[in-house]
């Protein structure tokens, strides 16, 4: 297969591979916070804070793969 | 830590966002700090999108459900649109837009590390100990 052509199909699948593990941790840690939640909601505000701060973490993580694939293409 | 910690980073990003700014036209390259500066406003849009979206949809009791779908609609078509457009404009610099839009996650780190090394999460609130 030509080079070029090769890095055409890898690049989507990249950024879909660092999408699915945002993905997957952000949904863990969403469910984890709900769960801490449910199990002290007096401690609510705290576990948001943490969970916000998480999110934009992972996040950033599929924001940087579609910047490299865009500075690959 | 409550949620004033996310308006604190906010605000901290923004102040040292437009304080570089004026060095980095200097020694950089007015297309650089023009990235950076646009990079640090499309970090804190992201977080304050983040913010919203969590502080309506995921929590105890009732949600504000509409809200959340309305925030949701503005992060993930807008914004990532806008983002994609500002990543592929020629005139802007990918890396200034990088250093902009990761100012909010490094002061997050910073301002966590410094509540960590100053212990200041470990002192108990009088009234929270039960005394």
């Amino acid at each position: 297969m030509d080079p070029k052509t090769a890095v055409g199909f890898l690049l989507p699948l990249a950024v879909g591979v660092a999408a699915l593990g945002s993905g997957l941790g952000l949904g863990k840690a969403v469910g984890s916070a709900m769960e801490a939640m449910g199990r002290q909601p007096d401690a609510a505000g705290k576990i948001q804070t943490a969970m916000i701060i998480g999110a934009a973490f992972i996040e950033a993580l599929t924001i940087y793969a579609l910047v490299a694939v865009i500075l690959i293409k | 830590m409550g949620l004033e910690f996310i308006d604190r980073v906010i605000k901290t990003t923004l102040i040292f966002a437009l304080f570089a700014t004026p060095f980095l036209f200097l020694y950089m390259g007015y297309s650089f700090g023009l990235s950076v500066i646009i990079g640090a406003v499309w970090g804190v849009l992201n977080l304050l999108a983040i913010k919203f979206v969590i502080l309506s949809l995921v929590k105890p009791g009732k949600r504000n459900l509409k809200f959340g779908l309305l925030i949701l609609f503005f992060k993930i078509p807008v914004l990532y649109g806008i983002g994609y457009l500002l990543l592929t404009w020629d005139y802007l610099s990918v890396g200034g837009l990088l250093w902009g839009f990761s100012g909010i996650l490094i002061v997050s780190a910073f301002k966590g590390l410094s509540r960590s090394i100053l212990k200041m999460d470990n002192k108990i609130n009088p009234g929270e100990n039960g005394a």
